[in-house]
């Protein structure tokens, strides 16, 4: 052995020896209690150290709501300290589970709940336990930050007005999709003005507002909300909408430094093209944007707008530009700084009108520049010709990360398709349903394998120069 | 394929590829701290593990060696405990003494896609048992005096009703 090695043993053994004291102590604990029991029987206290109960206590929290935390401490007295770590109530989920919950029983638990919920940090509600039980619901709550009604129905908007009384310091809100009608425009200029400067994170998605209110959202977003990181504002408008809001972009693009995800998919806006050219040192550093359907007319705004807004992003890592009408064209993709593009929607933006020389430079273009980043891509409803297809399947390298294809209910047909599926040898999930131009109505499926990670494109046979695929039973893909 | 020698506290010495080691945070660390080579024909000594449950431990970290690395806890991601593969929950299905070994096991060597596994397989066999039940699966004493029990039962009893 050489002196390194020794040296190296010593050290080793130093490290262990610790441990090993520490065992020998845990080891003679055990042995003692199984002794005393005089059973082969394990006893999860004495034999899994405390943290790891907790985090066991954690999983059971899940799905059941920290509320089932309570049965659990009617097992012994060792669990019911520890259902009292602080840990078990940071997040603190109480959507399960109040169904039950009567005022007098909320009254005989309210000592022993609410100081838990001292320093919870997030919280997770619905409906019933906002209505019914608890009076200056928010108090409760002195330092929660992050509010969540996700997955609940028929919200009053007055909550918002209850979390504004509060005076919680709250960086974080969730309403995805809860509230019981049209958020009034009062409750939204309210929030604008006291908590959104301070927010980190403000989703209200799927749910309806007022023109004014979006304009008032915008507005204050643009002009004073330099710490917000998080906006989503999906599917907002009511359905027969005739005035669109307006969005001066080019605040948000001067002020908004924190922003990464801004999502407006599926609500129209107006973009205010800014009369004065201004600086180009921007601040705004999106990684994510979904603007699917949210802009009415490709040829007023189109480039212009995606350019100016978003174009020097070097960060952007997703793309939703989704329905851009009549666009056929990848300019802006082309002129868009970021380097590495990760997920890319760019679902019916190509319905056949388009200079078919341009439009192949670009797609080799923006495709070979994306190739070893892009994960997911969807181009799904497009028409194009099967060269252009080819292209783009062929800008792409032979190790390509791409992992989800949509190619749903485009014209492709079964010659580029076999091109995809030979490139992108990642491919977890591939949708071709609706390709009415592939002829094989076995390919028209969505494939998608999730135990063996890898969809296992390498086992189809093309011993067909018609490109007859046949089945190889023992390999072919499962079809859901 | 380099491989060191892993040896379990009764003496029993594996002979596991580097790379299937590595997913063991501890193992890790320390080639990286020591600068083990695969010239090192001395076993790595693992005073917490005996050899049955190591052979198990090995076995389920050749099975998940390709694995992408587990995410950092995020607690904005919704946890789930039914998420377990059937694979996992085949090579779980062992009696408690060996599952409790298995996640003493996985916490020391610091591996945390098994700690994980087995954490929800415990939380799976704790969900929708009543206490009496659960006490009954994991031999728990029940150590509240009558008047405490009453009284913990009392604060507590809501939760009980369904």
């Amino acid at each position: 052995m050489t002196r390194q090695g020794r040296r190296r043993r010593g050290l080793l053994k130093r490290k262990f020896k610790e441990t090993e004291e520490q065992m020998k102590e845990i080891n003679y604990i055990r042995d003692l209690h199984l002794r005393k029991n005089l059973k082969d029987v394990v006893e999860i206290q004495s034999c899994l150290p405390p943290e790891i109960l907790v985090k066991i206590f954690g999983y059971c929290a899940t799905n059941e709501g920290n509320l089932s935390l309570f049965k659990l401490a009617n097992v012994s007295s060792g669990w019911e300290k520890l259902i009292k770590s602080k840990c078990l109530w940071k997040c603190v989920d109480l959507v399960e589970g109040v169904e039950n919950l009567t005022i007098e029983k909320w009254k005989s638990m309210r000592k022993t709940f609410v100081p838990l919920l001292r320093e919870s940090k997030k919280v997770r509600l619905n409906t019933s336990i906002i209505t019914t039980r608890w009076d200056n619901f928010f108090f409760n709550f002195p330092s929660v930050t992050e509010i969540s009604f996700v997955g609940t129905r028929n919200l009053r908007p007055e909550v918002l007005l209850d979390i504004i009384h509060s005076k919680i310091k709250i960086e974080s809100l969730n309403f995805d999709g809860v509230f019981l009608s049209f958020i009034p425009s009062k409750i939204i200029r309210k929030m604008a003005t006291t908590i959104l400067p301070s927010l980190k994170k403000l989703v209200l998605s799927n749910n309806s507002l007022y023109i004014t209110a979006i304009e008032v959202l915008f507005k204050v977003v643009g002009q004073s909300c330099e710490q917000l990181e998080v906006l989503e504002l999906e599917n907002c408008l009511p359905p027969n909408r005739i005035a669109v809001p307006e969005l001066d972009y080019s605040s948000i693009r001067r002020n908004c430094r924190s922003l990464r995800v801004l999502n407006f998919s599926f609500t129209f806006i107006d973009p205010q093209i800014p009369k004065t050219v201004y600086p180009q040192n921007d601040t705004l550093d999106l990684r994510e944007l979904h603007m699917g359907s949210t802009i009415r007319s490709y040829r007023r705004f189109g480039d212009n707008f995606l350019l100016d807004f978003v174009g020097n992003c070097k960060n952007l890592e997703t793309i939703n530009a989704n329905y851009l009408p009549n666009c056929n064209s990848l300019h802006f993709l082309q002129k868009i700084k970021a380097k590495r593009m990760k997920n890319l929607y760019i679902c019916n933006i190509f319905n056949g009108k388009y200079d078919i020389q341009a439009i192949t430079s670009q797609a080799t273009i923006v495709f070979g520049r994306w190739q070893s980043t892009l994960l997911t891509l969807d181009l799904s409803r497009n028409i194009m010709i099967d060269s252009l297809w080819l292209t783009i399947f062929e800008s792409f390298c032979k190790d390509s990360p791409l992992e989800t294809l949509y190619l749903n209910c485009s014209n492709i047909t079964t010659r580029p398709f076999i091109t995809a599926i030979k490139q992108f040898t990642n491919l977890s999930y591939l949708d071709t349903s609706y390709c009415t131009n592939i002829i094989e109505r076995s390919l028209r499926q969505k494939f998608y394998k999730e135990d063996c990670k890898k969809l296992k494109v390498n086992y189809f046979w093309f011993d067909n120069p018609l490109y007859n695929i046949q089945r190889n039973s023992e390999y072919f893909i499962d079809i859901i | 394929m380099p491989s060191i020698k892993l040896s379990s506290s009764d003496g029993e010495v594996f002979s596991v590829e580097v790379e299937i080691a590595k997913q063991s945070n501890t193992i890790k660390t320390m080639l990286e701290d020591l600068g083990m080579d695969e010239e090192d024909d001395e076993a790595v000594p693992l005073p917490n593990v005996n050899a049955a449950i190591l052979k198990r431990v090995i076995q389920w970290c050749t099975y998940h060696k390709d694995d992408p690395p587990p995410p950092e806890d995020d607690e904005n991601k919704e946890k789930r405990t039914d998420d377990i593969s059937s694979w996992d929950a085949d090579f779980l299905k062992v009696d408690q003494g060996t599952l409790f070994e298995l996640i003493l096991a996985a916490n020391y060597l610091d591996i945390k896609g098994l700690l994980d596994v087995t954490c929800k397989t415990v939380a799976n066999m704790i969900k929708g048992k009543s206490p009496e039940e659960i006490r009954k699966t994991f031999n728990i004493k029940n150590d509240f005096t009558q008047a405490e029990e009453d009284q913990v039962r009392r604060e507590n009893e809501w939760c009980e009703e369904k």
